[in-house]
């Protein structure tokens, strides 16, 4: 898994960045390929590392970020701790989280300078503190090039990759009430339901959408992709069903599988 | 001498082997809805090879479905749940009650083996000098190691495999099985193998069945004594669910690839069997014609089998 940040409107940037600092020790060319109708960008692999410890431990990971434009690029390496507060993420600073684990953080080396069509590794380490408070972190390559944006506006671009932490079998995911909205001529069914973790640690719920008829039998069924919750973030689940219902009595069954087991919650609609 | 056994198998589990699992009607918060369950399973696993099909009894069950349907799928017809293995993995399956409370089971699905080339010997050593191979694999998920082994010097022959799959732990069954092993004499008409061999008597006797015992061919004449499991010997080698055989085949071959025999056996009953008052003793004559490929794809040609009792 790549995470991917497109700078297709940076094509001309050469210009820029005229200024060359030399090439980093550790970046290293990538295999010349046929770019010409590959957009520019620049991807950090992996995307996530997910990681299963104890209070205490520390453990290194090696992330490579690879340059594919034209442009010479430098970034700083920063962690950050990922909060949840009403539902939804938000990225801290080292240091400003009690318990957090982005303040042990020690990368690797700690700036990285980009030649354009090279690749280079940092590594990153991470303890985790006796009593840690989260479960995340973001290993964040902090762009300090600045690009032409709109008009006179000057911008840069970061990069981050995702570190969980399970540090306990305490999973607690809580479905809400699913709701239905029933198809039209140009809309299919969606059932909807918000998915909600309630436990301490980070969870990847998944499932399927079943949707049954009056006498109990499968009419259909929709896969329902993975999806990342932190401790205390919530998640809209909308599920389309692509296929046309004939008028009767229906019941959707929402099936969610997580590493704490299967849950499944139901509605029933009427489609006229 | 070696066949390619039918990819699809039916295993049909017996009533014994009836899955304990709990429905689940528990709500899981008072904040939700009253319709939301938790669903609930028992620690009972079910396995099935990939390509293969499990029918399993179920009662009181109106739907079913998997949440992993690219390693399984499912389905409830006729009172039956039906999974069927795509491929190797764990997937989990979703019963529905009449009330629409819910419960839940999880499904191995195993490794089918290698479907080896047909012809008098395969393998990886095939030269016309080799007398023997040895293989070997290592499959990650879920992890299983494999092993064959042949060896054929002269008249004789052997042939062995063996499967380990560590992460096995289904009560009451091993993580070691030997699928396919047999040990054979062949000369001038006389063939004696002992172990495993596919018989193929007669539709209504023993047909596409792997018996695990003795076998004697001499001529037109072919005696068979051993047993046979539904699980396919997934365990050691004395399976669980074993079903004995015993009994004779005289084929007398006539003229434009047909053949005239008759065959007596004693078939255990079968312990899947929901039907009690089956015989055990059984009797046939048959007659069959080997026909070109395509010659039964003729609009008026058919194939016909006659049970004589």
């Amino acid at each position: 898994m790549r995470s991917t940040w497109l700078v297709t409107q940076i094509v001309s940037a050469t210009l820029l960045c005229g200024v060359s600092q030399g090439q980093s020790p550790s970046s290293s060319p990538i295999p010349e390929t046929n770019n010409q109708t590959t957009a520019p960008s620049i991807a950090l692999s992996p995307a996530v590392i997910m990681i299963r410890a104890t209070p205490g431990t520390s453990s290194t990971q090696t992330l490579t970020i690879t340059n594919l434009t034209n442009t010479r690029f430098k970034f700083v390496l920063e962690a950050l701790d990922v909060v949840v507060h009403n539902g939804e993420r938000v990225f801290v600073p080292a240091g400003e989280t009690d318990g957090g684990i982005a303040r042990s953080a020690v990368f690797d080396p700690a700036i990285v300078e980009l030649e354009p069509g090279t690749s280079t590794q940092a590594k990153i380490t991470l303890t985790v503190p006796s009593a840690p408070k989260v479960r995340a972190v973001v290993a964040l390559f902090h762009g300090q090039t600045a690009l032409p944006g709109k008009g006179s506006f000057m911008v840069t671009g970061s990069l981050g990759a995702l570190i969980t932490y399970n540090l306990s079998d305490d999973v607690a995911l809580r479905l809400g009430e699913p709701s239905v909205s029933l198809q039209t001529d140009s809309s299919n069914l969606t059932v909807s339901e918000e998915l909600e973790n309630e436990g301490t640690e980070p969870l990847i719920p998944k499932g399927t959408l079943a949707i049954l008829n009056s006498s109990g039998e499968l009419t259909g069924r929709v896969a329902i992709e993975p999806h990342r919750l932190l401790p205390g973030e919530k998640f809209d689940c909308a599920v389309e069903y692509p296929h046309s219902l004939r008028p009767g009595d229906y019941r959707a069954m929402v099936s969610i599988e997580h590493e704490g087991g299967v849950q499944t919650s139901s509605v029933v609609f009427d489609v006229p | 001498m070696k066949r390619v056994l039918p990819l699809l198998a039916v295993v049909v589990l017996t009533s014994s082997a009836e899955p304990v699992y709990s429905r689940a009607d528990t709500p899981v918060s008072a904040g939700q809805s009253p319709n939301a369950s938790l669903s609930s399973a028992s620690r009972k696993n079910f396995e099935v090879r990939e390509s293969n099909q499990l029918l399993v009894p179920m009662e009181q069950v109106t739907a079913a479905y998997s949440l992993d349907p690219h390693v399984a799928e499912a389905q409830i017809t006729e009172g039956q749940l039906s999974i069927w293995g795509r491929a190797p993995g764990k997937a989990v399956i979703v019963l529905v009650n009449p009330d629409f409370s819910t419960s839940w089971i999880e499904v191995t699905v195993t490794q089918a083996p290698p479907i080896l080339p047909d012809g008098a010997w395969s393998g990886l050593g095939s030269g016309a000098n080799s007398r023997g191979y040895y293989e070997t694999r290592l499959s990650s998920d879920p992890l299983q190691f494999g092993n064959v082994f042949d060896y054929r010097p002269g008249p004789f022959e052997l042939h062995f495999s063996n499967v380990v799959l560590p992460s096995r732990n289904l009560p009451g069954t091993s993580s070691v099985w030997f699928p396919y092993s047999y040990f054979r004499f062949q000369d001038e008409g006389l063939r004696l193998t002992l172990l495993d061999e596919p018989v193929d008597s007669s539709p209504l006797s023993v047909e596409s069945t792997l018996l695990r015992g003795a076998h004697l061919e001499w001529g037109q004449i072919a005696v068979h004594a051993g047993y046979t499991s539904v699980e396919g010997f997934q365990s050691l080698l004395l399976p669980s669910e074993s079903q004995s055989i015993v009994g004779a085949t005289f084929a007398h071959r006539l003229s434009f690839g047909s053949e005239v025999g008759v065959t007596g056996y004693f078939i255990q009953r079968n312990l899947a069997s929901l039907d009690r008052q089956t015989g055990e003793d059984v009797g046939t004559l048959f007659f069959k014609r080997q026909v070109p490929r395509g010659f039964c794809s003729s609009p008026v040609m058919r194939c016909v089998g006659t049970n004589f009792f």
